[in-house]
Formats: C-alpha cells, structure tokens, sequence
C-alpha cells in the first residue's frame, strides 16, 4: 500500500463513529504494544479503550507482558471509578511484580476520586511483602523515598 | 567518571536469535572478548552540561550565547565544506524552555525546514501534535521540539536536495507563555565522507540503575544481557555497523523508576532527563537501563525512550541518551529490540508509521500499515525479526555518531 493511499484511508476511519463490540480493536492492540507513545486520553478514545476491555487484556497471560502492563496503565489513564475493583480484584491475584506496579501507578492516577487517606491505607496494607520494584513504587507515591 | 574506550568484539550468534524467547540462556554466546571498563557513579545528576570540547565524530563549529528574541534567533549562516554527506545540529539551552531547529535553507533556496513548509496546510491537529509543527511537516522532518536541546539531522532522507556551500540555520524557542527571549549554544558538525560509507562503529556506553539485576559488574557475563545485546547488534550487523567500545557504569538506584513528564515549556525537569545528564561520554550512544519509564502526571509508561530524534551529538546534556525499562520486557529479544529500536531514533530514524494518526515516514523503502512490523522502527515491542531498510541504513551513515568508514 501506498503512503499516500494509506494515510487517505486512515484519513477516512478515523471520521466513521466508533461502535464498540467488547473486542480490543486492532488500533488498541497497537496502541498497547507501543515502545514509545505516551498513553493519551486522546488516543485511547480514538481505540475505543474501554474499561471492561481493558481489564481484560490486562489479566490474560496469552497478551504479552508489555501490552498486560500498558493495558493496566491506560486504565489509569481513563480515570473511570469503575476501573478501581477490577485493578484491586487483579493485584489479589498472583501477578508479576512488573503488573503489580503498573497497577500501583494507575491506582495512583486515578486519586482524583478517592480519599487521600484511603489511598495510603490502600497502599501501606500492601507495602508488607511487597517486591523490590512494587516496594519502590509505593514509596515513591507516598513521598517516603528520596526518589531524583 | 571519565570517557574511556576499549575495543572490544562481538561474536553474533545469529542461530540463537530465533529462539531468543524461549530460551535466553541456552547456547554459547560470547559477546564480550575482555573485561569491559566499568566506573561506578555516585551522587545526584548535575543539569549543568559540561565544556563541550572539540569532537572526533566530524567537523565542527559552535555559535555560544545566540540571542533568541521573541521566539526566534537570527538566520546563523554555516559554509557546509565539499565532501560533506549531512550535518548534525544541536542547540543547547535552558532546560525549561522547549527548543527546535525551524529553519534550514541553502543560499540557492532550498528549504529543507521552515515554519511555514510551501504546499503545506499547518492544522489544529497539527498543532496539537507539536509546538512547532511547520518543521515537523517540512521536507526534512525537524521532530525534536524538547526542552532543553533541539537537535536536527540532515539530510534524513533521499527526497531533499543538501550540498555544500552556504546554509542559513535558525533556532525557535518556546517558554510556558510562549515565544521568549532566551539564549542558546549551537552546534552545527559535519559528516565528511569522499564516497558513501558502507561500514561503521557505534560505541554503546552502558549505565546501569540496578534493574534487571544489571549491575557494570555483572551484565558483561550475564546471558539475558549478552542475549539482548546480541539482538540489538543484529539489527545493524545487517547493514555494516559494529557496535563497539562498550563501557559499563553504574549510576544511582533511585533512577530505576522514571519519569519523563511533566512535559512542556516552562515545566520543571524530569528524573529522566537528570538521568541522561550522567552521560560524559563523547563519542556513540549511552543507554540506560530502569525498571520503568513513566510519564508522570501524563500518565502512562513506555517501553523505551531516545534523548531525541536524532540525539544530541554531546554528552551532559538532559537528552543525552536513551532509555530502556526492563520491567514489563518478558525475553532479551524484546529487550534487544527495544534498544535496537531507541537507538535507531538516536540515530536519526522515525517510526514507519505511529499507532494513532496515519503519520509515516519520509522514506520510500519502509512499509506502511498495521502488519508491516518486521521493520524495526515499527512502534511496538516485539521479539520477532525485524530489520532495517536501504533508505533507513542510508540515514544512519549520515549521522556522525556512526564512526569509521571511507574517511579514516
């Protein structure tokens, strides 16, 4: 395909409305496996991200860990409240330490919504035990590091 | 912490690579022949750049102190010497303050970047996309708008016309209200060559946080590192370019987990920017290696990140590097990927096309579309192969951090 050609169709998907089917669209996929693009609000709209599916990605071992990892941080992104239970529900279960600080970040960005104090008891419930990396996070979060 | 070099080989086992996955740590890989030189960094980054001296990746000349008045410094005029395949440029200056080459043109009247590219229309998206987004659309991609360092190669790419002679270069600079009067230290350096080099060396500087259990001690005979190594040299083995000269060193533990935002004008600085400030070396490409690259109040993590496209030529500066997060990376061939990848943009290659947006390259040679990621500069992390065009490897010569070649 032509460059032209191309950046004509991509021209004319992105005017169609977005229908969403509770399918990772392939643009999603994409997106997810991104080595160096920024998650944007904008651009998670423009996939059709949405919170269900995003959970869902986020928990399936047959996605890579990469992608399980920025499907966890777009939720963060989306600062949709319902994304709190299925983030926390997902940490219970027995996740790589790389997942579990992904979910200690999108928590975090999703504070707007939530007590402060909440949020510390949250994290400080899970600081006993915790990997080296989640360790940090936590601590980097709640100012107890002397993080640069 | 000094500049040293050793050489030092690598033995590709190109067999292994096919199963990088699986099985990191099966096979005989030999990548390094001699110990590697290894310092240990203690203390905070400094953002202050060190003396830029002179440099042996190619002629050079530096403007100090160029008067940037409402947003836009005077036209600098360079006389780009015969035999000259490209030219590198980097301006330096407050790390606040986001800066780009806006303007570049021969004498003759050949604008390879401007403001306002002819036949162009700049839209709202467009300005969405970049704060300057007339060099971004201009023939020869200008695509480091970032705080504290612009940078520009060209040419980077076959369809402008750049010879010798006498070339007007301006710089733009942006403050959190806007245009702003500033300052900045330029420097324009010239890749020389009297035929088209088909063979290099890129000296890799290693600096290591702690991530991945990497320490400068421990990563030369670590097979997951020596496996990632060996894929990132894979990618340019194809196209004549030993990666050499490697050094090891360690930095601080508090760098594992970064942060590149807040981004913008007028913004202070990030963890990560600190970090690539720790680079001193002169010559070839500094990758550090985190656990995590977040995108702070953006929210968000990346896999890896470059100083800029194309990176500075100088060390000390706040883009002075590039960035690996080891967290989230499952085998060493994604990881090698993603710093073969970072690299390329180090070097001066753009993604073939971005996730969002239809953006592509300006290369005639690289694939388009969703399915074209066995291209390496395709933006996502993959342990398949993946390779590098003719037009990409033609870039790549052009920019001075590749040394040897015809000219030694």
């Amino acid at each position: 395909m032509t460059k032209l050609r191309h950046m004509a169709l991509m021209a004319i998907f992105s005017m169609v409305p977005s229908i969403s089917t509770g399918e990772p669209s392939e643009e999603l996929l994409v997106l997810l496996s991104s080595i160096d693009r920024p998650l944007t609000r904008l651009d998670l709209q423009y996939c059709q991200a949405e919170v269900d599916v995003l959970l869902s990605i986020a928990g399936a071992p047959e996605h890579s860990l990469y992608r399980r990892g920025r499907a966890i941080a777009a939720l963060g992104q989306l600062n949709d409240p319902r994304s709190l239970s299925g983030l926390i529900e997902l940490w219970d279960k027995d996740l790589e330490p790389g997942l579990e600080v992904e979910i200690v970040y999108a928590i975090n960005a999703l504070d707007a919504n939530f007590d402060i104090w909440h949020l510390t008891s949250l994290f400080e419930s899970r600081l006993s035990g915790a990997s080296p990396p989640v360790f940090m996070a936590i601590t980097r979060i709640l100012g107890l590091d002397a993080a640069p | 912490m000094r500049a040293h070099s050793s050489k030092l080989s690598i033995i590709f086992v190109f067999f292994i690579l096919g199963c990088l996955d699986e099985s990191p740590a099966e096979g005989v890989i030999t990548l390094f022949d001699a110990m590697p030189s290894i310092h240990t960094m203690d203390g905070d980054a400094s953002l202050v750049p060190p003396d830029a001296g002179p440099s042996d990746l190619g002629d050079s000349v530096h403007f100090d102190d160029i008067e940037i008045t409402a947003g836009r410094s005077e036209f600098i005029r360079v006389n780009i010497p015969p035999n000259t395949l490209s030219l590198h440029i980097d301006a330096v200056g407050d790390p606040s303050v986001v800066y780009a080459i806006s303007h570049l043109e021969s004498e003759d009247g050949d604008v390879l970047v401007s403001e306002m590219p002819d036949g162009v229309t700049i839209t709202n998206q467009d300005r969405q996309l970049s704060p300057f987004p007339g060099p971004f659309k201009s023939p020869n991609r200008s695509a480091s708008p970032n705080t504290g360092v612009a940078t520009l190669l060209a040419p980077n790419n076959l369809n402008v016309n750049f010879y010798p002679g006498p070339w007007l270069i301006r710089v733009s600079a942006m403050g959190a209200f806007g245009a702003i009067n500033t300052t900045t230290n330029l420097r324009v350096t010239y890749k020389r060559a009297r035929d088209p080099q088909i063979n290099g060396r890129i000296p890799l500087h290693f600096f290591f946080t702690g991530a991945n259990g990497w320490t400068a001690q421990s990563a030369a005979n670590d097979p997951t590192f020596q496996a990632a190594v060996n894929r990132m040299a894979s990618f340019y083995a194809a196209i004549g370019i030993e990666l050499t000269s490697f050094t090891f060193d360690d930095i601080p533990s508090s760098y594992r987990q970064v942060d590149i935002g807040p981004l913008g004008p007028g913004r202070p600085d990030s963890s990560l920017h600190a970090m690539f400030s720790l680079n001193t070396y002169e010559t070839g490409v500094a990758l550090f290696f985190v656990d995590r690259i977040g995108m702070g109040q953006n929210g968000g993590i990346v896999g890896g990140i470059s100083g800029g496209t194309p990176g500075p030529l100088r060390p000390g500066t706040v883009r002075s590097g590039v960035a690996v997060a080891t967290l989230l990376s499952s085998s060493p061939g994604e990881l090698g990927h993603v710093m073969a990848h970072e690299t390329g943009h180090y070097l001066g290659l753009f993604h073939t096309q971005e996730t969002v947006g239809g953006i592509v390259d300006q290369l005639n040679d690289t694939p388009t579309g969703f399915f074209s990621s066995d291209n390496l500069m395709f933006p996502t992390v993959t342990s398949a192969p993946a390779s590098l065009s003719d037009e990409q490897a033609w870039v790549i010569y052009r920019n001075p951090v590749v040394e040897g070649g015809v000219d030694d």
